[in-house]
């Protein structure tokens, strides 16, 4: 269902990342990282009000293939999840709900008293759930 | 025109504008001519913005018009071979002018009007003729000198133009006149919107035509309708009619549809779909709806992405995609420019981008049909016809028959064939950096990265490795930044590869080493292979085997090996994770002749051992930081865990039996493996350092390589904790190791010293006997020594103290170095030089302090001394005695000489200054407290004779002084003297013969009393002082000031004066004072052969003030006569400055000195005490002002004379004499009444009359005769006025009279029995 999950820190480090298609995954990291153009835009402008602040950036842009949705937790920690451009069915809800679910399990993951903030996410149950997620099939 | 088949034509791009014709201007020869053309086409109209938007051309004499095509009856069967011909727009735009203006001079008033009238008809019908078929309009203007004149009121203008437009076949409307006078610009204005008007009607019905055409159209005529449709749009963005214009295209593009894509038309439905495209979104974004033209293109492009057409020419599809594409990002960007905002997610460069894409694709596809081609067709492909060939004059059509298989092969070849030629990759860079440009103005920086490295990418891939390299080292510190590891492994073996290609040593060197790091995600065993080849480098071998080199970057390499800047600098700051490396000095703080030890902690953080040629350490002053000092690790320990290393820092007894005693030498290439920890030493003598400075690390070195090419890491030693991180003992160097960044070179102060306070130690060395220590007094002459010593082998020269009195106490506390009797000299700072002081040598150094407060007195002693820089090697480091050199003996005065261990002081009070190459300067400043206390309390009083207080003196009367001291001092005190030294105006006397002996020791508490009788001659007015005295000489001519005033003798002189300065004085002052006043010389003291006389001579006056009668201050004022001088003469003993003036009284020169604060309260003298401490022998004074009274004139002196002894029965006399001071004559009237009379029997006059002369005496004397023992009252003498004989006396003068006779009389006498013998 999607191409591509990431888990960006504050200083715009990737902690985590996993796609489903390793040949394509350099140049999904060179849109990710470009994506957070966007992100560091709209963050810029939601600046504004913080109490009304929506982690859910939505779309950030669109390629030929891709669709990149962002969120963005309080922390400044961004989620980036690629979806197929193709993929016409994919709604609006779908996408975020997807973020929800990453955002629960990512506190689950720094929840690990083992886990060094700003590290990356080296985590099995993580990845595994992630890669659920991914596919579609969480 | 261009021949790709794909990009657009120039003709479409621009907006259409009207055409208008010139004719009849020879603008090359008449200048008129060229001001007119100049007028309408020049530069200068088209800044006018709301011109209209026409389009002029300047028709040559003979121009050729195209000729209209035949009107065809019926199209019911024209089917025309393409939809757009290629030069139908250009012919509009600039071929074929709506409107043809003749242009001819011709002035009304002109004499060969008739000739020119012909001529102008025959151009015009010429012009007709070419113009037949056309709608074009013709129009006459007639240049003209003058400015016409209103119309109707010229008439010959009037007939010729009638005649004119007549002959020429034109209408009236169709004639204007141009005078080209100075407002050319503004009819050329008004000119151009009549030919504008024309122009409109022209293409109105020219539209109207072509709206002809299409209605008679069937529906099978799709391409003919089409066509039409675009004519219309096109006409109508002619008349500037844009919504019409878009409307038209859109029906065009609409209809496109109704076409059948197929292989052999996709071409020219692809091109007409761009152009009108085109069309439509650059109408849409001028009017002001971008949201529809990026829609619109989005439709499009969805549209026709599919449609590839041939196989083989998949190149030219992404061709003509890139084209709309960066097309299209053009039209934006003019938008952007006329006003739209875009978006970050909606701008112009995310199509240059995707043109950009498009253009790699078709570079693949090129490729790929390339090669289908070399397979398909063993046959040589067909010599290269004339591309030109290959086109028809319709718009994407070929000139090729449809449906002819082998034709359209041969085709393709020709254009794959020609494709090759295309330079793809320029075509790439450039939509790039357009893309960058405006990604960048979007903020899109990452995004603008990416397109730097497929920039980059296209370089390589075009070969051109250096521009390639260059752009990837510039993105390589944003990704390193960035920490997307997966990326930059990707920048970094690109950057590599092209250094490598491009022979780049320096980067390739660069990018090797931090190719090494773990953080890159690639095996060992590819780490392995980095290192050889890196290792190869640095020996001055291309990396790589030969034959995995091309033979271009073969010689590159061997070319630019030689050249290398060795070394290679690497800045570990950025370059991290390769090796870590912190050094530490090893103690905070050193001395000056100290061994200054570093530690340098180093680990291999990736999985290959690395081999470090050396490192070094940077260091630096921290005042001045381009002073700096590299040093090289010598030795070095190796530790395979962290813990050991910890452990070797805190050493315990276990830990040092395992571990190895002795560092290992550092060897050159010294192979570090992974993993474990060394620690390295460098070392060496602090003495290289300017003492007093702080060191810093400034960087550490490591060098790598060869002599030839080598690898410099270098890495700042800016070593930060980090905040919140994780613990981990095992694996955090800062958790282990204690980074001390700055190192502090104490100076070395070669002197110590030891100060010895108060008396007992004479010889000022106390051999370390207990001894109790003296306190301070005023009016001491307190002995300090200080010894200087030496505890180095050190040579000093110029050992100097110099002690000063802080600013607060100059005037009460001062110093001397000599108290020979006599006079000291006083100085409120002073400078003992020691002298030079051989190695461990010390010396002495003794002062006084005199103080006149008490106080707590802060003395700031500086020790000083020269040295010779320049010494051998083991002057200091031979002496094993570790120096406490910021000693700061701080003496207090219990003796104690305290010295403080050096603190972690940053500053210390060692100053240094540097007299020249070899010498250089050192001092420190100490305090040196001395607690200072009080001798003698002292109060004194006046009293009249009869012991009643006294508040004014009256001339010519006794009076008395009581002084009361009390010993306040802490230690006994033993009083050798006490008197009074009056000033001369004053007489004194003792008033009890009783010689006063002082042989006590007093202590605390005790308390003395003198009575002194005292008289004065002179009220205050008539009182002669030194001032008088200096006046009087300077009338006699004679310099006495300057005789009172001593020379100044030079401070630095260290002999005592003698004494002898005086003489002069002294015999003048003996000689004045004995010719002039010689009623002064008076010996007051019986008991000493010295006269209490003090001559106070010039500078250094001890001049006092005294508060009112009872205060025991005695200060000292400085003598401002003769301006400030740093050294003061005092004569301080009083008695030898009595005796220096030969034994004459002086004068108490308060006045005299005081001038800044005169008062108006006379001194009257000095007390003095000299005592000394018990067990001494310096003798010292304490002096107290006596400040005086007023001293009134008394209307009449009464002295009474009365025998000491009465006896019963014995006649005496009692006799009062009247003195009348005044220069009148004083009558009087006095009685004498006896209240008692069984008291005495008296005899004289009762009462009398007495008349005094001026300045004479009355004596009046009376016999009494006592009858009675014991307290008698005598008889009371009463004074008054006779007022009868002098009427200005009134009563109640009587009363002064009378208080003045009261005091003065005596009321009462003691009479004794008879004597015995009387008796007998």
């Amino acid at each position: 269902m999607a191409f591509c999950i990431a888990v960006i820190g504050k200083d715009n480090a990737p902690l985590y990342l996993t796609t489903s298609d390793m040949e394509q995954e350099l140049d999904l990291q060179y849109h990710v990282n470009a994506a957070l153009d966007v992100v560091e835009e709209k963050c810029l402008i939601g600046k504004g009000s913080p109490e009304s602040k929506e982690l859910y950036l939505g779309l950030l842009y669109s390629t030929e293939n891709h669709k990149i949705y962002g969120f963005v937790t309080n922390t400044r920690v961004k989620f980036i999840v690629v979806i197929d451009s193709s993929n016409v069915a994919l709604r609006e809800n779908e996408v975020r709900a997807i973020f929800r679910n990453l955002h629960l399990l990512y506190t689950d993951a720094i929840c690990n008293p083992f886990y060094i903030p700003g590290e990356s996410l080296t985590s099995k149950k993580f990845d595994r759930a992630v890669q659920k997620l991914m596919s579609g099939t969480a | 025109m261009t021949m790709d088949a794909t990009a657009l034509p120039s003709e479409l791009l621009v907006t259409p504008q009207p055409l208008v014709g010139f004719c009849g201007l020879d603008t090359a020869r008449v200048s008129v001519h060229k001001a007119v053309w100049e007028a309408f086409s020049g530069s200068l109209q088209r800044k006018a913005a709301d011109r209209a938007a026409v389009q002029y051309k300047l028709l040559p004499p003979n121009y050729e018009f195209p000729v209209a095509k035949p009107k065809r009856a019926s199209y019911e069967w024209y089917h025309p071979k393409g939809i757009l011909k290629r030069n139908w727009m250009l012919k509009h735009l600039h071929v074929l002018p709506s409107v043809v203006v003749l242009f001819q001079d011709m002035e009304w008033n002109d004499l060969q009007w008739t000739e020119k009238q012909v001529q102008c008809a025959a151009i015009v019908q010429a012009l007709k003729n070419a113009l037949q078929e056309r709608n074009t309009r013709l129009c006459l203007v007639l240049l003209q000198r003058a400015a016409p004149l209103p119309p109707g009121e010229d008439l010959l203008a009037a007939e010729r133009a009638a005649s004119l437009t007549n002959a020429c076949g034109i209408t009236s409307k169709m004639l204007f006149i141009l005078p080209h006078t100075e407002h050319l610009t503004g009819y050329a204005l008004r000119l151009e919107s009549a030919f504008l008007d024309m122009a409109q009607s022209y293409y109105a019905l020219m539209s109207k035509r072509i709206r002809n055409h299409r209605d008679q159209l069937t529906a099978a005529h799709t391409s003919l309708k089409i066509r039409h449709q675009f004519k219309l749009g096109f006409v109508a963005e002619m008349r500037q009619d844009f919504s019409t214009g878009q409307k038209h295209y859109f029906q065009a593009y609409a209809n496109l549809d109704e076409i059948r894509i197929n292989d052999g038309n996709c071409l020219e439905i692809k091109t007409l779909a761009g152009f009108l495209n085109y069309k439509i979104c650059r109408l849409m974004f001028k009017l002001k709806t971008p949201r529809d033209a990026i829609n619109q293109f989005i439709i499009h492009v969805d549209k026709y992405k599919s449609r590839v057409g041939f196989k083989d020419l998949a190149f030219e599809h992404h061709a003509w995609l890139s084209t709309q594409h960066s097309v299209f990002a053009e039209l934006f960007c003019e938008a952007i420019k006329n006003g739209l905002p875009a978006l970050q997610t909606q701008h112009p460069g995310i199509y240059y981008h995707k043109a950009a894409e498009f253009v790699m694709k078709r570079r693949d596809a090129a490729l790929e049909a390339y090669a289908a081609m070399q397979a398909s067709s063993e046959a040589t492909p067909t010599p290269i016809q004339n591309p030109l060939s290959l086109y028809t004059e319709f718009f994407g059509i070929r000139a090729v028959k449809t449906g002819d298989l082998v034709a359209e092969q041969q085709a393709n070849m020709q254009l794959c064939d020609q494709e090759r030629s295309y330079n793809h990759s320029a075509g790439i860079i450039a939509l790039l950096s357009q893309a960058m440009a405006q990604f960048k103005i979007y903020k899109c920086l990452r995004f603008r990265k990416k397109l730097a490295i497929d920039m980059a990418e296209e370089y390589f891939k075009s070969g051109d490795h250096a521009k390639a390299l260059t752009l990837y080292s510039l993105m390589l510190p944003d990704y390193r930044q960035e920490k997307w590891a997966t990326i930059f492994t990707d920048v970094l073996l690109k950057t590599l590869r092209c250094a490598l290609l491009s022979g780049s040593v320096a980067d390739y060197i660069a990018c090797s080493v931090e190719a090494l790091s773990l953080r890159h995600q690639s095996e060992q065993s590819e780490r392995i292979l980095i290192l050889e080849n890196l290792w190869q480098v640095f020996q001055g071998v291309p990396p790589m085997p030969k034959t995995q080199l091309t033979p271009e970057a073969q010689t590159l390499w061997t070319s630019a090996l030689p050249n290398v800047k060795s070394p290679i600098q690497i800045d570990l700051d950025k370059v991290n994770d390769v090796v870590e490396m912190c050094a530490t000095f090893e103690r905070v703080q050193l001395n000056n002749d100290d061994l200054l030890q570093l530690q340098l902690i180093v680990r291999v953080l990736t999985d290959v051992p690395l081999r470090i040629r050396s490192f070094h350490v940077i260091l630096a002053d921290a005042g001045n930081p381009q002073n700096s000092y590299k040093l090289e690790a010598l030795k070095y320990f190796c530790f395979p865990t962290l813990t050991q290393l910890r452990g070797q820092k805190q050493p315990d007894d276990e830990q040092l039996e395992n571990q190895p005693q002795e560092p290992k030498n550092f060897e050159k290439n010294m192979r570090l493996e992974p993993g474990s920890y060394y620690q390295l030493f460098c070392s060496t003598e602090a003495q290289q350092f300017h003492e007093n400075t702080q060191l810093r690390i400034v960087r550490l070195e490591a060098h790598m390589g060869t002599d030839q090419v080598a690898a410099l890491l270098t890495c700042s030693s800016n070593y930060s904790r980090h905040l919140f991180r994780h613990h981990t003992r095992s694996r955090d160097l800062d958790d282990n190791v204690t980074i001390n960044p700055i190192c502090y070179i104490a100076p070395t102060f070669h002197l110590d010293t030891q100060t010895n306070l108060g008396h007992g130690h004479d010889n000022g060395l106390t051999d370390g006997k207990e001894v109790v220590a003296t306190k301070m007094l005023v009016n001491e002459y307190f002995p300090v020594v200080t010894t200087v010593s030496n505890p180095y082998n050190v040579y000093l020269q110029n050992v100097g103290v110099h002690i000063s009195i802080p600013v607060g106490l100059r005037n009460s506390v001062f110093l001397t170095t000599d108290i020979s009797p006599g006079r000291q000299k006083l100085h409120s700072q002073i400078q003992i030089d020691v002298g030079e002081l051989s190695a461990h040598g010390s010396n002495t150094a003794t002062f006084y302090i005199f103080s006149l407060t008490e106080a707590e007195i802060k003395l700031a002693q500086r020790l000083s001394y020269t040295l010779d820089v320049d010494r051998g090697p083991g002057g200091g480091s031979s002496n094993a005695r570790v120096s406490t050199a910021p000693n700061s003996s701080e003496s207090t005065p219990d003796h104690e000489v305290k010295s403080v261990i050096p603190s972690v002081a940053a500053i210390s009070p060692v100053q240094i200054e540097y007299l020249d190459e070899t010498r250089l300067r050192k001092s420190r400043e100490d305090t040196l407290t001395v607690r200072c206390y009080g001798d003698f309390k002292f109060t004194a009083r006046f009293y009249t004779m009869d012991r009643k207080p006294l508040n004014q003196v009256y001339r010519g009367e006794n009076f008395l002084l009581r002084a009361n001291t009390e010993v306040v001092a802490v230690d006994d005190v033993e009083i050798l003297d006490s008197f009074f030294i009056c000033d001369h105006n004053l007489v004194q006397s003792n008033y009890s013969f009783k010689q006063k002996k002082y042989t006590n020791k007093y202590s605390a508490g005790e308390q003395l009393e003198s009575v002194i009788v005292l008289r004065t001659n002179a009220t205050l007015r008539d009182w002669t002082t030194a001032r008088d005295l200096d006046h009087r000489g300077k009338l006699e001519g004679k310099t006495v000031a300057s005789k009172f005033i001593r020379p100044v003798p030079k401070p630095s002189s260290e002999e005592p004066l003698a004494p002898t300065p005086p003489a002069g004085i002294s015999a003048y002052m003996s000689k004045s004072l004995v010719t002039k006043i010689p009623t002064t010389m008076t010996i007051i003291n019986s008991n000493s052969a010295v006269s209490n006389a003090l001559q106070v001579a010039n500078a250094g006056v001890m001049s006092n003030s005294m508060q009112s009668d009872d205060v025991n201050v005695a200060e000292e004022a400085i003598n401002t006569q003769e301006g400030i001088k740093t050294t003061r003469l005092i004569y301080n003993k009083a008695l030898e400055a009595v005796q220096g003036t030969g034994h004459c009284r002086g004068f108490i020169k308060g006045i005299y000195t005081l001038e800044g604060n005169p008062s108006a309260v006379p001194i009257f003298g000095v007390f003095c005490i000299r005592w000394r401490r018990a067990n001494c022998k310096e003798e010292n004074e304490s002096k107290f002002v006596i400040r005086g009274l007023d001293i009134a004139e008394p209307p009449l002196n009464i002295y009474c004379t009365i025998e000491e002894k009465m006896f019963v029965k014995m006649p005496m006399a009692f006799k009062v004499v009247l003195k009348n001071p005044t220069t009148h004559v004083l009558h009087l009237i006095a009685n004498l009444s006896i209240s008692k009379t069984d008291n005495f029997i008296c005899s004289g006059h009762k009462q009398l009359d007495i008349s005094i002369m001026a300045y004479e005496e009355k004596e009046l004397v009376y016999n009494l005769y006592p009858l009675q023992v014991g307290w008698q009252e005598l008889p009371v003498l009463s004074l008054e006025y006779n007022t009868k004989a002098d009427p200005q006396k009134k009563d109640s003068q009587n009363a002064l009279l009378d208080e003045l006779v009261q005091r003065a009389l005596p009321k009462r006498v003691f009479v004794l029995p008879p004597l015995k013998q009387q008796n007998k």
